[in-house]
């Protein structure tokens, strides 16, 4: 008789839980003004996902990075893309070297990509070359030259960075590499308390030094405890729902995903959003998921995973809007009273 | 959630509250649907087939299947065990704990977590109610419109109740005044009922030509016997003044007058036994000792009581004719009219021609016409369009003027005068030389003839009459004129 499934006990959770709530800290002190964006990004390193972030230059994106490398003790890397970058420039290449009995071999030199954590900085200057070879490394989570797999450390992440501005000679992102990319975070800018702290405290705006991090072993439990944070079936029914519902066919889509949405998200976004769920509610401390948590992540992972066409455009609508109004007309529970009746709400009479 | 079991009652009390508010909900769906289906029903059945409105009240059983439909509906719309424990998570913000604890045991955390409140509920139920409420109306609306308002107006009975209440009583009348016999009357109720009961809206005219012909057959009965009263009443009244005038003063008449007014009076008795059945035995009797000239004074003036009570019956009988809207006014009028004739006027004038020795009946009979229709003429007798009646003319038997020799200028100026007119009266001795009268008798000599060309006035007959009064044989003399001159 075999023992039935149980939660993770608040034992097991509870130390995971504070690691994360210590590395959220660490990353507010190096990075102020910020916590929803460090949130988010701790989300996506959780599920294991590549995070595209986009902001102005000088908002602390590349800041971000390095705190977190710092404070998950991953090594780093960083690349800084421009039109001339090739592809060898970020996995590596083979380079003939002679060796020490006197012969010539070609020798594998491992590019930037392989580090745990890296910086793609303004990825969208690359070339699409240049691009798909760093997506593709993104995706396989390992990098083939010359017929031979060789595989990314583990953990791997990538945070690229994007400029929203001066787009003249670069080359965006297509949407099926941009599919890689689990978050697509907007680094905000920051407001004038903040930027008084950052002046008032910091030399140069040097960040401060972290003063504690996380150990490999750490980091593994973290993500042994992620995996076995529970999802309830009736929220993945409302993930599923959910990114259904971006498509303009759908039975339960909304009037702006009819009118301006071309493509909706794909599948992986429905695997993307229960794993940042997931990570959201340990971040919660809690080891089940609950609608709020796939609340706080779905604009995250869907927005760059929804197509919108011309006339979205033309009135100004983004994808944040139509995912907000998803959002706010799916019944989680899908209880599927009539129109007039409400559960949870004031009455009005 | 300190009891393992709470959120499962939770669950369940939550259902159980969602169930009752949409049972609640349909069932105000349904029956205002109901009533407004029902109500048109109603409106249709009754405009289309006629069907009046208690039949279809049974219909209030569909009350129960539009119930029992909510019901059916309720249940299918109650959100499942799964939908109401995830309504109950997101409610108590309990971060998918409820949810799983339905799918794994959630160990430790049963007892960490908070206790379970149910959701509140909200209705916006003012449309709804309104609704219903507006169903409502509609249906005892549509129950209660009078039927005749929606009916097909071919197909709705005609409303003769009041024609043939009004009809049923005059047949009635008729038959209590004996004016229908019971036969009649009763053929006559048939028909009436028979044209009550198929009366329709269908053809309205066929109705109201069999009630106007059945109105039209009573109103001729009562005519008929309208006319015959006025006859009966005419004859009464003449035997019941003659009657009174002879028993006032039989003594002023000469005794040829009065066997010659007896014998008129048993005729006019006897006529009125015939044509009235109401004046009792003993009639015959009294006519016959009134042609016999026996009947006493007494006996004639209870005669004219029985002869006048038998007029009043006859007038009453005229009056609830009247009142059954059998006859007009003006058949009333006439028979009072008819009936009225003064007794006294006719003494008088008894008293003033029935002493001369000339025969009277036929005065009777005149004067009797006279002060039936319009009374006995004169100035002191009925109105002024009335015919004079006159006395037997006066004989010129025994008459002869006196003898006067006229002047010889007189004798000579005949050859030149012209002939004015012929006159009764006598020639006047005219000395030469008067001027003639001027006036409306200019024409005229003075004290001659020319008289009888000119209208003569009521206020100059009572010297008429005395005039041929003067010359009548065995007549009382003439008082002697104050100037001494001949009349």
């Amino acid at each position: 008789m075999t023992e039935p499934p149980t939660v993770l006990p608040p034992e097991d959770l509870r130390p995971a839980s504070d690691l994360t709530a210590r590395t959220l800290e660490q990353l507010g002190r190096v990075l102020l003004g910020q916590s929803d964006l460090h949130r988010m990004v701790l989300v996506g390193i959780l599920s294991r996902g590549h995070i595209l972030l986009e902001g102005v230059p000088g908002v602390g994106k590349t800041a971000l990075v390095k705190a977190l490398g710092a404070v998950l003790n991953l090594a780093f890397g960083r690349i800084q893309f421009t039109p001339d970058l090739m592809p060898a420039d970020i996995v590596g290449t083979h380079i003939l070297q002679q060796t020490d009995a006197g012969q010539r071999e070609m020798v594998f030199r491992p590019g930037p990509v392989f580090t745990n954590l890296l910086l793609a900085d303004e990825i969208n200057r690359a070339s699409p070359k240049t691009q798909s070879a760093l997506l593709e490394a993104m995706q396989e989570r390992a990098v083939t030259l010359l017929g031979k797999t060789r595989p990314l450390p583990d953990p791997f992440f990538v945070l690229a960075s994007q400029n929203p501005i001066e787009l003249e000679g670069t080359y965006p992102l297509p949407e099926a590499q941009l599919d890689r990319f689990l978050l697509k975070l907007q680094v905000p800018g920051s407001e004038a308390d903040v930027l008084e702290a950052i002046i008032s405290t910091r030399r140069r705006g040097e960040p401060p030094a972290v003063t504690w991090s996380m150990s490999a072993d750490e980091l593994a439990s973290v993500f042994g405890v992620m995996d076995r944070i529970y999802l309830p079936r009736a929220v993945s029914r409302y993930v599923s729902r959910l990114v259904a519902a971006t498509h303009a066919g759908a039975a339960e889509a909304t009037p702006r995903v009819a009118a301006y949405v071309s493509y909706g998200a794909s599948p992986r976004a429905a695997i993307g959003i229960a794993e940042a769920a997931r990570a959201e509610a340990l971040l919660a401390g809690r080891p089940t998921v609950g609608f709020e948590d796939v609340r706080a992540v779905a604009p995250a992972v869907m927005n760059h995973r929804i197509i919108l066409n011309y006339k979205a455009r033309f009135d100004g609508i983004d994808t944040f809007a139509v995912i907000d109004e998803l959002l706010e007309a799916l019944d989680e529970a899908e209880l599927d009273l009539p129109r007039d009746v409400q559960v949870g709400a004031e009455t009005d009479e | 959630m300190t009891d393992p079991a709470s959120p499962a009652r939770a669950v369940s009390g939550f259902r159980l509250r969602l169930a009752g508010l949409l049972l609640l909900r349909y069932v105000l769906g349904l029956v205002s649907a109901w009533c407004f289906a029902w109500g048109l029903a109603a409106l249709v059945l009754c405009a289309v087939w006629g069907v009046p409105s208690r039949p279809l009240l049974w219909s209030l059983v569909g009350l129960a299947a539009a119930v029992a439909a909510a019901v059916v509906l309720a249940i299918r719309r109650t959100p499942s065990r799964a939908a109401a424990r995830a309504a109950l998570d997101r409610w108590n913000r309990a971060g998918g704990l409820v949810m799983a604890g339905a799918e794994v045991a959630l160990g430790d955390w049963a007892a960490a977590g908070p206790s379970l409140t149910e959701p509140t509920l909200a209705w916006r139920s003012r449309r709804l109610v309104a609704l219903a409420a507006a169903a409502a109306v509609f249906l005892a609306f549509s129950f209660a419109v009078p039927r005749r308002y929606v009916g097909d107006a071919e197909a709705r009975p005609l409303d003769t109740d009041a024609e043939a209440a009004a009809l049923r009583e005059q047949i009635e009348t008729l038959r209590q005044e004996e004016i229908l016999r019971e036969k009649e009357a009763r053929e006559l109720e048939q028909a009436l009922e028979k044209a009550a009961r198929e009366a329709s809206a269908e053809d309205p005219a066929k109705t109201w030509e069999a009630l106007d012909h059945l109105e039209e057959t009573l109103t001729d009965a009562a005519d008929d016997a309208a006319e015959q009263a006025c006859q009966q009443t005419e004859t009464l009244a003449k035997a019941e003044s003659l009657a009174r005038a002879l028993a006032a003063d039989a003594d002023a008449l000469d005794p040829a007058s009065t066997t010659a007014a007896m014998k008129k009076l048993a005729d006019l008795v006897e006529k009125a036994a015939k044509e009235c059945d109401m004046l009792g035995e003993g009639t015959d009797r009294d006519a016959e000792a009134c042609r016999a000239g026996r009947l006493g004074a007494r006996k004639m003036l209870a005669l004219a009581s029985r002869l006048g009570r038998s007029k009043e019956a006859i007038r009453s009988r005229l009056g609830r004719l009247l009142e059954a809207r059998l006859l007009d006014g003006e058949a009333l009028e006439m028979a009072e009219r008819l009936g009225r004739c003064s007794a006294q006027g006719l003494a008088e004038f008894l008293a003033e021609t029935g002493t001369g020795g000339a025969p009277i009946e036929g005065i009777i009979d005149e004067w009797l016409e006279a002060e039936v229709g319009y009374g006995a003429g004169g100035i002191t007798r009925g109105r002024g369009d009335a015919p004079l009646v006159r006395a037997p003319p006066a004989s010129p038997d025994g008459t002869r003027f006196q003898e006067q020799a006229l002047p010889p200028a007189t004798a000579a100026d005949l050859k030149q005068s012209r002939l004015l007119g012929v006159t009764a009266g006598a020639p006047t001795v005219e000395t030469a030389g008067e001027p003639t009268a001027a006036g409306t008798l200019g024409d005229a000599v003075r004290g001659g003839g020319s008289a009888h060309s000119h209208l003569l006035l009521p206020k100059h007959k009572p010297a008429v009459r005395r005039y041929f009064e003067r010359a009548r044989p065995g007549a009382r003399p003439a008082p002697e004129p104050a100037n001494g001159e001949s009349p």
